[in-house]
């Protein structure tokens, strides 16, 4: 039976063993800490490709009511406007720079004036549905929204809008919750899981296994080690959605408790993957590979509620979802689900568990080449 | 102490040592005397800040004997200690295991090298296919296994061979042209009559008398087919 104090001494031996390992080997730690940061980037980079459709405006007409259609645009969320002359529109969808050319006509003002219809051209490039759908959709809208400012009484309709939450979120900072969550398993789980497999590698868990501590102390201490570098790429990551992307975090505390709590998580579940594998690069390929699909199985564009059965119900099987949960409130205070922020951090912690637990089953002194 | 050496290579010798006297529980107030103790027994205490890395085969091997004897274990198991080390080291790493048996430790040891087994072991097990055959001390595997060989040359091919083939006493009898080996069963008695046939067929030019070797006696035992 194992005295607490020497369990603790193993731990502590562990945890220094693999910092004086990763500091023996600066390049490859660097690398790990760059490595959230650089998933961050990537999906952000995904994300942010995914947004506005680039449009020119040519603008035949400069009176007020053109300048109100223009300005009824630029609000619709779809569009990233710019003015061109027509041989400039033309070049710069020739070129592939713009989805669409929409031509606001000479007379637009005084055949509005005048109650006449008048044709707004919009040339389109549709190689891409997904941008094609958007000018299409968020065209009416626009003319909808500018005859309902310019001329009230035309449009009787109008929508009352009551909101859950006090202001507007944008897409990407919205995004940049789940992307953080991502950037943390993967840096998480390389870490911790690449610190395992080496042991397998250099034969050196032999030494581990026949010595008389236990496997849930020596597994501890590791990753432990992993969650102390790990705390570094997170800060870098952190660091990088406050300076670069502007968001401002509403809970300070659960953001840093729920980050420590989801770093642990993927450090366990990196541990168990890296003792389970044993080599250090299918380790890596996994855990890199492992994050896209992840990332879109979790619902990281909104609650899962909104979404279809099936998926919420993958969704609600994944870590990664109840990650999003708990760091969307910390960071917006935004409420995904009704389980209560405390539930979903316990769901976490039991996973992070499980994850240790797994590992500790998984390394035996039967799994050890002879 | 695993075949593999099995150390953390981009870690010092003494962070190594000092590793594992915490994993099995060192008293802290001798960690440190035991670490430069064991680091003096096996040479590398002016290497002692150095990566393991930078360490040749034979100083990984004396780093991880020192490894395997930092918790003062009364029973040592040694697999293929002296598996690819130089000469010198191979000698120093025996003198170890020598030292440790005068203190009253016990020693197991693996190894394919069966001069080694000589040189250390008051007991041979030898295992064949996963199988124990003979486990005795190495004079009892001599003398039971084979007693003497007698290696003569002769001036011409000797004729003798058939004769002695039949002598009570004589395991085997190998001729390649003018060299006759002859492996006796039990001791000495015999041989004098092995000389005697062979005179009287012809001239012989030299004779030697000695132990079978226990690479003779393996061999003999587990035959020549390869081993994977």
């Amino acid at each position: 039976m194992h005295t607490l104090g020497y369990t603790l001494r193993v731990v502590w031996a562990c945890l220094r063993k693999d910092l004086k390992s990763a500091r023996s080997e600066p390049l490859y730690t660097l690398v790990s800490i760059i490595l959230p940061l650089n998933v961050l980037v990537l999906m952000s980079l995904l994300v942010i490709s995914g947004g506005l459709a680039p449009t020119a405006v040519v603008m035949q007409n400069s009176g007020p009511l053109a300048q109100q259609f223009y300005t009824a645009m630029s609000q619709a969320h779809s569009f990233v406007l710019q003015r061109a002359s027509a041989e400039q529109a033309d070049a710069l969808i020739e070129q592939g720079k713009i989805v669409a050319v929409v031509m606001i006509p000479a007379d637009f003002d005084a055949r509005i004036r005048h109650n006449q219809s008048v044709v707004v051209g919009v040339q389109i490039n549709n190689l891409n549905t997904d941008f094609t759908n958007d000018i299409r959709r968020a065209l009416p809208l626009s003319i909808t929204s500018f005859y309902a400012r310019a001329e009230p009484s035309v449009v009787t309709i109008t929508p009352q809008e009551r909101d859950a939450y006090p202001q507007d979120l944008g897409y990407i900072p919205y995004l940049a919750v789940p992307i953080l969550v991502i950037g943390l398993m993967v840096g998480g789980m390389v870490q911790a899981g690449t610190a395992a497999a080496v042991e397998w590698e250099r034969e050196t868990m032999k030494e581990l296994l026949l010595s008389p501590a236990s496997r849930l102390a020596v597994l501890l201490g590791k990753m432990l080690a992993a969650f102390l570098i790990g705390l570094a790429g997170a800060t870098v990551v952190l660091a990088f959605l406050i300076a670069v992307m502007g968001i401002r975090p509403v809970h300070w505390g659960e953001l840093i408790g729920f980050t420590l709590l989801v770093l642990a998580l993927f450090n366990a579940w990196g541990t168990l993957l890296g003792t389970w594998l044993k080599r250090r690069t299918p380790l890596a390929t996994l855990a890199i590979g492992l994050c896209v699909p992840l990332f879109f199985l979790s619902g990281p564009f909104g609650p899962i509620s909104f979404f279809a059965p099936i998926e919420q119900l993958v969704a609600r099987v994944l870590p990664v979802y109840y990650a999003i949960v708990v760091l969307q409130h910390a960071v917006h205070d935004f409420t995904l689900n009704t389980q209560g922020i405390g539930i979903n951090a316990l769901i976490l912690a039991a996973y992070a568990l499980g994850g240790l637990v797994l590992a500790t089953i998984v390394v035996r002194r039967s799994t050890l080449a002879h | 102490m695993p075949q593999e050496t099995a150390l953390y290579e981009e870690l010092s010798a003494w962070d190594n040592l000092d590793f594992h006297a915490d994993l099995f529980g060192l008293a802290r107030q001798e960690k440190k005397a035991r670490i430069t103790q064991m680091l003096d027994l096996v040479q590398l205490q002016e290497r002692k800040r150095s990566r393991v890395s930078t360490f040749s085969g034979g100083m990984k091997r004396r780093l991880a004997l020192a490894r395997a004897l930092l918790h003062d274990p009364h029973l040592l198991y040694l697999d293929e200690p002296t598996l690819g080390v130089d000469v010198q080291s191979r000698r120093a790493i025996w003198d170890y295991i020598l030292s440790l048996h005068k203190e009253g430790k016990t020693v197991l040891i693996t190894t394919n090298y069966l001069e080694e087994a000589q040189a250390l072991c008051e007991r041979i097990a030898i295992i064949d296919h996963g199988k124990l055959i003979a486990v005795d001390t190495p004079e009892h595997l001599k003398q039971t296994y084979a007693g003497l060989v007698v290696e003569l040359q002769t001036a011409q091919p000797s004729a003798a061979a058939d004769d002695i083939r039949r002598l009570p006493g004589v395991k085997e009898v190998v001729q390649e042209g003018t060299s006759l080996r002859v492996t006796t069963q039990g001791g000495s008695d015999v041989v004098p009559q092995i000389i005697t046939l062979v005179t009287g067929a012809g001239e012989l030019r030299q004779i030697a008398v000695r132990e079978p070797t226990l690479d003779e006696i393996f061999l003999r035992l587990t035959g020549t087919a390869l081993r994977d």
